[in-house]
């Protein structure tokens, strides 16, 4: 027995369901033999399934997760990494392309600064240990063109498992490479300045709680609207 | 006749500031009015106004308070030194620090802290301005602040205090009825699942005056309860229509 419907917007507390109820969001808490909401969230029903996505959410590491992390120190064989999460994330040495010889913090430094910016992926997380680090991978090493924005934990997880295709859309349009951190950090990067700032502003455009209704047609005609304001301006 | 022999109650049961004896003050609320903050909340039952800030889930520190297998909670109750008619120390006080660990157990029954291990949810509470009943109107305005942080917990919590004044039982006292009246019964309950949080008395009741207190706090926090979801509906549905003006 369903109490909620497709894209409802529940409460903590709010009854979801009674009786048998198929979800994997750890957003749905069990009573008894009834299914309560413990976020605010929006509900997706799909045949049965339930899944709650919350308006706000903190970022918990899993392994294989692709993140935009910001290094914020350097020790004697690691660099610690800021992934917009509670548990700050540790990159050894040895899961870089340096070799653990060579690991000083002098060459530490010139590898990867403070302030850095990188894309890494998650190997290992356990809740009792930080989660590790890598920067061994295809397109995986430090970030040094473009822009990075972060968005709003909800909007991330929507374009990173739905809507894609809003992301491509927005990077076909504005010609730049577009890529969806699992931290809700976002890297734009490989066109002219005024389309990477395009790109961002139609990212933010589609950031917001209501984004599921926001198509794809809506979202192209906003970048051609402002591209056209903006070459009118400069030219 | 009270305590101090002020009368708080007149012939018809109207009481000082003109409410009947079940009769709550007018309630607002609001969240999210904090931008630095991850979730925030302001409230206030009458003259009552208490601001509540959440951050977190984050790193804790110092790192030898955390716990292995959840997150821990700190709670900070204060009341600016402009809240009262006479100035108040800014130093956190006995009274305070005893406020911010009932009110810390009391969302504690809430939160979903083993989600989150090794790491620390800090909610801080500022009273802006004292009237009475200043410890639900936190726990209200924490727990909305919670949610507005997207912190699991059970339930949302809502309080009120009840209290007694020339023998009579009034609903949600002021200050005037705190300090002058006999008794002071402060409850506070996650409504959707019927569970109470805080349950403190200050003063005598009868089994009977007891059984009645509960049934108005009971009744006056379902009414609590409903504005708060009310007002979290709010927020996103404000932020929906701000969307489709542009």
């Amino acid at each position: 027995m369903l109490y909620v419907q497709q894209r409802d917007i529940v409460l903590p507390g709010d009854l979801i369901a009674e009786g048998k109820l198929e979800t994997t969001s750890i957003y749905v808490y069990k009573e008894g033999n009834r299914y309560y909401s413990s976020v605010v969230g929006m509900v997706e029903v799909k045949d049965d399934k339930i899944a709650l996505t919350p308006m706000e959410h903190a970022y918990i590491p899993r392994p294989n997760d692709m993140v935009i992390g910001l290094i914020t120190d350097v020790g004697p064989t690691y660099w610690e990494v800021d992934i917009n999460s509670p548990y700050e994330g540790q990159l050894p040495v040895g899961e870089t392309i340096l070799r653990q010889t060579q690991a000083t913090v002098d060459t530490l430094r010139k590898f990867l600064g403070i302030g850095d910016q990188v894309l890494l992926k998650v190997i290992a997380f356990d809740r009792l240990k930080d989660p590790v680090l890598s920067m061994r991978g295809k397109g995986l090493g430090k970030i040094t063109v473009g822009k990075v924005i972060e968005i709003s934990s909800m909007t991330a997880s929507i374009l990173l498992f739905r809507k894609r295709s809003l992301v491509e859309t927005i990077a076909k349009e504005t010609g730049t490479a577009i890529f969806v951190g699992n931290n809700a950090r976002i890297w734009i990067s490989g066109g002219e300045p005024l389309m990477e700032d395009l790109a961002i502003l139609a990212l933010k455009k589609i950031d917001t709680p209501d984004m599921s209704s926001i198509s794809i047609s809506d979202i192209v005609d906003y970048i051609r609207e402002e591209k056209a304001k903006r070459v009118k301006q400069n030219g | 006749m009270g305590k101090t022999g002020l009368k708080l109650i007149d012939e018809n049961g109207i009481r000082i500031d003109g409410r009947k004896p079940d009769q709550l003050r007018p309630i607002s609320m609001d969240v999210g009015v904090l931008k630095n903050a991850q979730g925030s909340a302001l409230v206030s039952y009458g003259k009552t106004t208490v601001l509540a800030a959440v951050y977190g889930p984050r790193e804790a520190l110092p790192r030898h308070m955390t716990l292995p297998d959840r997150a821990i909670l700190r709670v900070r109750y204060h009341m600016a030194p402009f809240s009262t008619t006479e100035r108040k120390s800014p130093a956190p006080t006995r009274r305070e620090v005893e406020l911010s660990k009932v009110i810390r157990e009391s969302l504690e029954a809430s939160v979903f802290t083993e989600l989150y291990p090794r790491t620390t949810i800090d909610i801080f509470i500022e009273v802006l301005q004292a009237d009475g009943g200043t410890r639900t109107t936190s726990l209200t305005a924490a727990s909305m602040a919670l949610a507005d942080a997207g912190i699991p917990m059970k339930d949302l919590i809502a309080g009120v205090a009840v209290g007694k004044v020339n023998g009579k039982l009034v609903l949600d006292i002021n200050e005037a009825e705190d300090s002058g009246g006999e008794a002071d019964m402060p409850v506070a309950m996650m409504p959707n699942l019927g569970k109470i949080v805080l349950l403190q008395l200050n003063g005598t009741l009868t089994r009977d005056e007891f059984k009645e207190a509960m049934k108005m706090s009971i009744k006056a926090i379902k009414e609590i309860y409903l504005i708060q979801k009310q007002t979290l509906r709010d927020k996103y549905a404000k932020m929906t229509e701000e969307e489709k003006e542009e």
